[in-house]
């Protein structure tokens, strides 16, 4: 009796999983389909089954690296751009965010009335703001400086953009970690400075994947700073696959490039999850 | 050589005043345990030595040479703390070596001190696990490991045992006791357990709202208590407190006169206090013996507390030998064992005989 609903259990459990797996996935799979389609197989209808229904060419793909010149997209350069600008972004971001959350959960500030709850609050108040409002004083700030259309202002904007978010998440997790932990660190022979890389962050894993996830997906698939604030020497990749949405739509090397720009994202997302679920703090404080 | 000198400490949260006129030496190869009461700034003065914290007023200095402005790591003292600490991310090994790789000690030295350590402490199956994979009991025995591997200048407890249960506690004490008497370091101990403070301190510091009550041997202080504080805290169960008046050297107390013994020039109102093994049943009524009724018998196996009221509703708790015949609502007359009473102020608290 017990067996048999344990297996239905299981059963369910798979069924839901399967569904959901199926909702996630075939988007991408109607994604991969049509990159390898052209103009007849896009048009006539729904397609599924290669060489069956639909004769299958690489045209999407290879277009995606061939000259504008030549009809292709030349993507190569705005992926790279991409690249550079969201990794440096979240590296600083990560970097001054997990100090600035660091000195908030463990010393005591004061200015005037305002403690280090409004700190934190000032931190992510700067999140309220929607990015439509923050366009055009970015964009003269930016120009004033002679940093429009560079790699470094835009890496700047989006620090200003990321660090809410890394202080907001890591204030948490070290408000976690017992206070005893850096106070044996330092008696153990560590200045602050080493207590906070070699004892505190390692026990923050879990928190640090989470900000390195959110800093990632959002500067790396932003599109509204990257159109206002770039546009002729810099070029990011989400501006660029929807640029291809213009006059005559190529949904091949439309599709292709979507599935490209996925790609970054999921490979950090597969390297990352298994830092997630680990409880490393479990044991710290006595139970 | 490790003297740790406090002189004229003073240590203030805001308006509040943790710590205040502490004076205390700490001598070379001494175990000294600060006890008192939760919120008596035992602590405070514990991680103001180790250097975490920073007193308001006063000096600390270890050798003679003043800790001002150095940091922790600085100061080559290790200390065990209450929460264990230990790294949740490093295995026993690890944790043990820590200091030492941080030192920059080199491989082979490391490896061979975290071994030694290990073995002394039976704790070297457990190198290769996580914290959260042991007991409560193996933690706090790495945690101690974790200051042995460094052979610092001063240990430093922040009441390492309380999150243990009663029979850890009793088993760790004695590794603690041992260790000290094998290795002779200066040792600083902060409980609010009296019986942890009585069984490991050379001497006792008695801490009382951030001041120092008193300072003595574990045997000085239960046998001559400066006052009444310390004379209810150090011994379980607490000493009994009676309400008594002094004339030419005889003690009226609850309808008895007793002796007040040599030295005592105490007259009128006074606190008489005897321990409850102090107090001996069977003595004669009238002169010599209070008579008190029998509320509650609690057999201990050893011997047997006795509790009971005297005719006036005053409080007692008696130790008696175990077998002694009592039962609840008998009459006991009770007699001080010569020598045992001590007299306090009513008002001040303090000692008078």
């Amino acid at each position: 009796m017990i067996g048999r609903r344990a297996d239905l259990y299981r059963v369910l459990k798979y069924a839901a999983l399967i569904a959901w797996s199926i909702f996630v996935v075939a988007p991408f799979l109607w994604a991969l389909s049509t990159s390898f389609k052209s103009d007849p197989g896009v048009v006539g209808g729904a397609t599924y089954i290669p060489f069956l229904e639909y004769e299958p060419t690489v045209e999407g793909w290879t277009a995606l690296f061939r000259d504008t010149s030549s009809g292709g997209i030349s993507m190569q350069g705005p992926y790279l751009s991409s690249l550079v600008v969201s990794l440096i972004s979240t590296s600083i971001a990560l970097f001054l965010g997990t100090l600035a959350a660091y000195g908030l959960s463990r010393f005591t500030f004061r200015a005037g009335p305002l403690g280090n709850n409004d700190i934190t609050f000032f931190f992510i108040s700067q999140r309220i703001m929607p990015p439509a409002v923050l366009a055009i004083p970015y964009f003269l700030l930016l120009r004033f400086t002679g940093l429009l259309d560079t790699h470094l202002g835009l890496i700047l904007v989006y620090v200003a953009m990321l660090l809410p978010i890394v202080v907001w998440v890591m204030v948490d997790f070290f408000n976690t970690v017992p206070i005893e932990l850096d106070e044996a660190a330092l008696i153990d022979g560590c200045n602050p400075i080493q207590a906070f890389y070699r004892i505190i962050l390692p026990n923050c894993a879990p928190g640090m994947v989470v900000a390195t996830l959110l800093c990632i997906i959002f500067s790396w698939s932003d599109f509204f700073f990257a159109l206002t604030l770039t546009f002729a020497k810099v070029q990011l990749l989400p501006p660029t696959i929807v640029i291809l949405n213009s006059n005559k739509v190529p949904w091949w090397s439309l599709s292709a490039s979507a599935l490209v720009s996925v790609l970054p994202l999921v490979i950090i997302a597969f390297v990352l999850e298994r830092y997630l679920a680990r409880g490393t703090l479990a044991g710290v404080i006595r139970e | 050589m490790a003297e740790v000198s406090i002189s004229g400490v003073f240590k203030r949260f805001g308006p509040v005043a943790a710590l205040s006129e502490i004076d205390l030496t700490v001598h070379d190869n001494e175990f000294v345990v600060l006890v008192g009461p939760s919120g008596s700034g035992k602590s405070t003065l514990l991680r103001i030595v180790a250097g975490l914290e920073r007193q308001s007023e006063g000096s600390v200095a270890i050798d003679g040479r003043d800790m001002a402005g150095i940091a922790p790591k600085d100061r080559d003292v290790a200390m065990v703390f209450q929460s264990h600490a230990l790294y949740p991310h490093m295995n026993v090994f690890d944790n043990l070596a820590f200091n030492q790789r941080i030192r920059g000690v080199d491989r082979k030295t490391v490896d061979r001190k975290v071994r030694e350590v290990a073995e002394r402490l039976e704790i070297t199956e457990l190198l290769r696990r996580r914290p959260r994979q042991m007991s409560g009991g193996q933690r706090q025995r790495v945690a101690i490991g974790r200051a042995l591997v460094r052979d610092p200048r001063i240990f430093l407890f922040d009441e390492p045992l309380s999150n243990l249960d009663a029979e850890l506690r009793v088993r760790l004490r004695t590794v603690i006791k041992r260790l000290h008497k094998e290795m002779r370091r200066t040792s600083v101990y902060v409980t609010h357990d009296q019986v942890e403070a009585m069984t490991l301190a050379d001497r006792v510091v008695v801490l009382r709202d951030g001041r120092i009550e008193q300072i003595g041997a574990p045997d000085a202080l239960y046998e001559k208590p400066a006052n009444e504080f310390v004379a209810g805290f150090i011994g379980s169960p607490a000493m009994n407190f009676l309400r008594g008046e002094a004339a030419d050297g005889v003690l009226r107390v609850a309808g008895a006169e007793l002796a007040a013994g040599p030295a005592s020039g105490a007259s009128g109102p006074v606190t008489v206090g005897i321990r409850p093994e102090d107090l001996l049943a069977g003595g004669a009524e009238g002169r010599g013996g209070i008579r008190a009724r029998i509320t509650l018998v609690e057999p201990m196996g050893a011997d047997t507390l006795i509790f009971c009221a005297t005719d006036e509703g005053q409080e007692l708790t008696v130790r008696l030998p175990r077998h002694t015949a009592v039962r609840e609502r008998e009459t006991l007359t009770l007699a001080p064992r010569a020598g045992a009473v001590h007299l306090f102020d009513p008002e001040t608290g303090i000692r008078l005989n």
